[in-house]
């Protein structure tokens, strides 16, 4: 492998070029929050309207269509890959966060269906939305994101007085102020980076 | 205000410099996985003699914890106080961390409310999260490891009852944080020396 003799004045240029080309790839689209923000907003409103209209026995079968975004969301992925110049530390760290929250998301729903009393389990999950979320937002500097984290943790803590079958609702709000908000003003802003 | 114009040297230099010091201050954070380590190991392992040969010290001894935070807000503090600048990798960690400690109370709560069955699983489980991401953000493999520890243990914690899940929360507390620590503190002494 042959290593080129970088100048002073290459090395920054070529700093100055990897933070440019960095800091407009770094807006993502917000395609992925949009996705997942209305389909869970989708099938937790969709959870409660099945469960109040008692037609069915197993409402909760509704939830089975994320598998098709989770396999949607992969080939969105590879996709985006292949087109990538230059992965950013952020978007590391980043990845690394949602990483950790789909690791989580799996125990908690493996827990769900192990253990007895876990009735109030849309309280974990409203904080572990918020986690990752919160911390998207710390990383890219990203106020609404932030704002839609602790969203998630507040109605978490408001979750645990109600009834179960209102946490369905407190999910649909959560992923408004977390995912569908943060999701259309991250394209706005990368609609108006890329004019 | 006046601005002082750098050439190319010396802004790489600046640079090399803040990329340094940097590295310095993350390598004083092993301390903190030391003594969380210890802390959670011990209470652990304390808990599970408890509960083993029947004896009571008259208070509970999870209260350690809340002790335990006033050393680590001193070490914030005096870190805070030595500092002229705060890296970005620093403050993502510490919000990491400051999250990780929020979701800690929220679950204190929920199974001080609730308490459903295999609640100490879901320590378990939050042990891991911020572990990996400090891991993965310093690619430092150790912490990566010990993450992945935390979640096969908590996969095993559902099918054990309480008492075993206190040993696993101790070997949690060794492979995430006492053992990575360790090495972090060797790393940066060896650094130190060179």
């Amino acid at each position: 492998m042959q290593t080129e003799n970088f100048s002073p004045k290459d090395s920054l240029l070529l700093i100055d070029s990897m933070i440019n080309q960095a800091k407009n790839r770094f807006s993502e689209n917000g395609f992925l929050y949009l996705l997942w923000g209305w389909l869970i907003l989708f099938c937790s409103i969709g959870h409660f309207v099945l469960l109040q209209l008692k037609w069915f026995q197993h409402p909760e079968i509704i939830w089975t269509s994320c598998w098709l975004a989770v396999i949607f969301q992969v080939v969105y992925l590879i996709k985006t890959k292949k087109k990538e110049v230059v992965k950013t530390y952020s978007e590391d760290i980043i990845n690394y966060i949602w990483i950790c929250f789909g690791i989580t998301m799996f125990m908690l729903s493996f827990i769900l269906g192990k253990s007895q009393g876990w009735d109030k389990i849309y309280a974990l999950f409203l904080m572990l939305y918020g986690t990752p979320t919160f911390l998207s937002g710390v990383v890219m500097q990203f106020k609404p994101l932030k704002i839609g984290g602790i969203s998630c943790w507040v109605l978490s803590f408001i979750s645990m007085f109600l009834l179960p079958v209102y946490g369905l609702l407190l999910l649909a709000a959560a992923m408004i102020a977390a995912w569908i908000v943060p999701g259309y003003l991250l394209r706005k802003k990368y609609n108006q980076q890329n004019k | 205000m006046q601005q002082n114009t750098m050439n190319e040297t010396e802004s790489l230099k600046l640079i090399t410099e803040m990329i340094g010091k940097a590295k310095s201050s993350y390598h004083s954070n092993g301390t903190s996985a030391i003594m969380w380590g210890i802390v959670i190991f011990f209470c652990s392992i304390f808990s599970f003699l408890q509960m083993q040969f029947q004896f009571n010290i008259g208070f509970d001894i999870w209260w350690l914890m809340w002790v335990a935070l006033v050393p680590q807000f001193l070490m914030i503090f005096k870190n805070r106080k030595n500092k002229n600048f705060v890296s970005y990798e620093e403050t993502t960690m510490s919000y990491v961390w400051w999250a990780f400690g929020a979701m800690i109370l929220m679950i204190m709560f929920f199974n001080s409310y609730y308490r459903p069955s295999h609640s100490e699983s879901l320590f378990l489980m939050l042990f891991g999260l911020p572990t990996f991401i400090t891991g993965g953000m310093f690619r430092f493999k150790p912490m990566i490891i010990g993450a992945m520890i935390c979640w096969i243990l908590f996969a095993v914690s559902l099918y054990t009852d309480l008492k075993i899940n206190l040993l696993l929360m101790a070997l949690a507390a060794l492979s995430a944080w006492l053992i990575p620590g360790i090495i972090l503190r060797k790393k940066c002494k060896g650094e130190g020396q060179q």
